[in-house]
């Protein structure tokens, strides 16, 4: 009883101190907040939500049962099926999912100020992003670890399934295009950053070569050396960037690097596993949390202001990081921070074919996204202390601010943040680059946000531009390995796709199909990349609204599942669990969608394939076209995003129809129809993760 | 860095070992090295061997530079996409 009393009165403080928190961070107008504030108030809803919102979804919504046997303990092989300790197991899932998408999502929304965004990243998490991996990695380990896209075909019928790969396929596509994009965008004129990011490439083959012949399997000392060659990378590289017959082997124009990427992706994924992908994909994954913790610790030891407003006046949708009102867009831009659909495909990977017991999904897939979010809130945090005239000077495009810092420095300080040309310089020179203007796509900002950051705790201004080309460096990296396993899973389902066709494309094994396969994925994304670069109004603020509209598509696709399976279960009470979040996501989408594809200039895209086309033919140019020929790309890109977000928003709608089928099919019956693997008994009592 | 060894793998596999107490600081280190593996997904000899001594006993297991090979092409070469 004692303790029961304790536990309440130590949740009641959490509770108390988070309601503060958030106060001083919501109430506290018209002067600086400190940047800690943000960060406990996030802290303390993440544990009360994980404390009471996850336990009744575990125990009353889904009832995990301990007595069952999990996959991994039915098929334990040592190999895909492993038990695992609760804790690995959730280090092993955040490392899956966590990547450039919570890191760039909350830097762009920060335009709109650093609060709506905040009160997104947290209540989205607790009701739609966690629920959603928590539910799907439930569902899987209910059915033998199947993917999402089986588990569609199981419970919604063949022709959700084959539209669920479809979508998957889709996003995946724009995810590689955005991804690629960011790359490109921050190692553009950057010849330290393309250096050491270049650098990446012989020594994760020197990584394979060493774990495959020289030392087989001995991965830690592979990956302790990577990461000091690294460092060392990154301290050479200022000298790289600065040596007269060097540096300039290293300084490429966007589209030059465009195509580097493309061929990079072409080759990358074609080579053995071993070789690259492997080797490389370790050293992410170390970096990847190191990073995590240290800005954590950062921020908390320096404890900077955050500079950029409460809300700006942008949430009326005249922003010059992406058009669009507050509603939707912004819940589209921030997308993998709060949910993010991709998660449903990790969730159902390799994750549900390690858990020990039912109970530990909870922690793992609910708690892992909460983990994911804290990124996100992170993010944010260093995109809101910079300078907002600086964040300004970096996110907006040539067409608005133009491509001087002397222009740029006029039209910001018009919006009311002033800033001096010699201030947009002067942090230029900081972090050892030539000119940070227009280098939106998330990643220059938050490197020059973590720089300053990271420099206060350690090394002072000496040391910015280091923390600058590592915090780039370590994008670049997982950004890379995404770019080669994502073209890789593109290439297998282009192929599942075309060997329905013509039989001989559809054989894994044949050379001739995966060339096939692989450059015509390749150039889907690549088409997108290059275009980015080379189309005046392109680049990462037109193509993230079409990421983010495909993401929380697939969420939702992912929650209409979840939704049918409850449903399917007989726990019809539950499922305003899953209809909430499933709702808001499809109203999002949609109205997203519609706003993309019928809205007036500036957020419609043929509105503004419209304007230019016909500009074109009347032979007239408009800023910031050159030419008839730029006219008619943006005119034909716009017409073909178009397109593509009329796909979306197509195959959302034939989701929810075969979910509402199903589901009326279920009510109907009596008896739960659901399609589980079978009840296997286990003593829930033995730890097979530490017991074989 | 990596003491899988046939002694710490024989520790970390066997079941007849005592239980935590007895635990020695080289076994911690292994338990250590086997949570970081798993974190990023390498393969886990140590289970393996374990794993297939248990279903088949009167089959050879490959060995630790065979299952490295085998486990990394099959881990990769389905490797669904990478999160965003």
């Amino acid at each position: 009883m004692n303790n029961k009393l304790l536990s309440y009165l130590g949740w009641f403080l959490v509770a108390v101190l988070g309601a503060f928190a958030l106060g001083a961070v919501a109430l506290n107008r018209g002067e600086t907040v400190s940047s800690v504030w943000l960060v406990t108030a996030a802290l303390c809803i993440y544990f009360i939500g994980y404390r009471f919102y996850s336990k009744f979804i575990a125990e009353q919504v889904l009832r995990l049962d301990d007595t069952r046997m999990t996959p991994a303990v039915s098929r334990n092989d040592g190999l895909d099926y492993v038990p695992t300790n609760k804790w690995v197991l959730y280090g092993h899932h955040f490392a899956a999912i966590a990547g450039g998408g919570p890191l760039v999502g909350p830097v762009l929304a920060a335009q709109m100020g650093y609060l709506p965004s905040t009160i997104w990243i947290l209540a989205g998490v607790i009701i739609a992003g966690a629920v959603q991996d928590f539910m799907v990695l439930f569902c899987s380990m209910r059915r033998d670890g199947r993917s999402l896209g089986e588990m569609v075909k199981m419970e919604m019928g063949p022709v959700a399934g084959g539209i669920a790969l479809v979508g998957t396929l889709a996003i995946m596509i724009i995810i590689l295009a955005a991804l690629g994009l960011i790359v490109v965008k921050a190692l553009g004129e950057s010849p330290w950053g393309t250096f050491t990011v270049a650098a990446t490439i012989p020594l994760a083959m020197f990584m394979g070569i060493y774990m495959r012949y020289l030392r087989p399997g001995k991965i830690g000392e592979a990956s302790a050396f990577g990461v000091i060659v690294l460092l060392l990378a990154i301290w050479y590289g200022e000298h790289v960037a600065a040596d007269a017959t060097l540096g300039p082997l290293f300084t490429y124009t966007a589209p030059q690097l465009a195509w580097a990427i493309i061929i990079y992706g072409a080759v990358a994924s074609m080579l053995p596993v071993w070789l690259l992908l492997a080797p490389r994909d370790y050293l992410s994954t170390f970096l990847k949390i190191g990073v995590v913790v240290a800005l954590a610790l950062g921020i908390y030891i320096v404890a900077p202001d955050l500079k950029m407003p409460a809300v700006t006046r942008f949430i009326d949708g005249s922003g010059p990081v992406f058009s669009g009102t507050l509603f939707p867009f912004l819940f589209i831009t921030i997308a993998c921070g709060a949910v993010s659909g991709f998660h449903a495909l990790i969730s159902s990977g390799t994750t549900p074919k390690m858990i020990e017991r039912e109970s530990h999904a909870r922690f793992v897939g609910y708690g892992g996204m909460l983990t994911e979010s804290f990124v996100a809130i992170m993010a944010l945090t260093a995109a809101c202390v910079l300078d907002p005239g600086i964040y300004f000077a970096m996110n907006s495009p040539v067409a608005v601010i133009g491509n001087t810092v002397e222009k740029a420095s006029e039209v910001i300080t018009q919006w009311g943040w002033a800033i001096t040309p010699e201030m947009i310089t002067q942090t230029a020179k900081d972090i050892g680059e030539h000119s940070i203007l227009n280098r939106a796509g998330g990643a220059p900002t938050l490197a020059v946000g973590m720089a300053q950051i990271m420099s206060a705790a350690v090394g002072g201004k000496a040391l910015q531009a280091f923390w600058y080309h590592f915090a780039i460096l370590f994008e670049a990296l997982f950004i890379l390995t995404a770019v080669d396993a994502g073209t890789r899973a593109g290439r297998f389902m282009i192929q599942d796709l075309l060997g329905t066709v013509y039989e001989p494309l559809g054989e894994t094994k044949s050379v001739l199909a995966n060339v096939v396969a692989t450059v015509l994925c390749v150039s889907m994304w690549g088409y997108f990349v290059y275009q980015g670069t080379v189309d005046p109004l392109g680049g990462v603020n037109t193509i993230w609204p079409l990421f983010g509209i495909g993401n929380q598509m697939l969420a939702g696709i992912a929650l209409l599942l979840c939704t049918t399976v409850l449903i399917k279960m007989k726990r019809e009470r539950y499922i305003w669990v899953t209809l909430v979040p499933t709702a808001w996501l499809l109203i999002c989408t949609m109205s997203a969608g519609w706003q993309k594809v019928f809205s007036p200039l500036p957020v419609g895209f043929f509105a503004i394939a419209q304007k230019y086309s016909d500009a074109a033919a009347a032979g007239t140019i408009i800023a910031p076209a050159k030419s008839i020929a730029d006219m008619q790309r943006v005119a034909f890109n716009n017409y073909l995003c178009g397109t593509i977000t009329a796909l979306f928003v197509a195959l959302v709608i034939a989701m929810a129809v075969f979910a509402i089928r199903m589901s009326l099919r279920a009510i109907r019956n009596p008896a739960p129809t659901i399609r589980e693997s079978d009840y296997k008994a286990r003593d829930p009592g033995v730890d097979y993760a530490t017991s074989h | 860095m990596q003491p899988h060894t046939k002694e710490s793998v024989s520790a970390l596999a066997d079941p007849e070992q005592p239980a935590a107490g007895a635990k020695t600081w080289l076994q911690r280190l292994a338990r250590f090295n086997q949570a970081l593996r798993r974190i990023i997904g390498a393969p886990d000899y140590a289970a393996y061997l374990a794993r297939h001594r248990h279903i088949h006993p009167d089959v050879p297991p490959m060995s630790e530079k065979e299952f490295f090979r085998f486990a990394i092409d099959r881990r990769y070469a389905k490797a669904g996409p990478r999160c965003c």
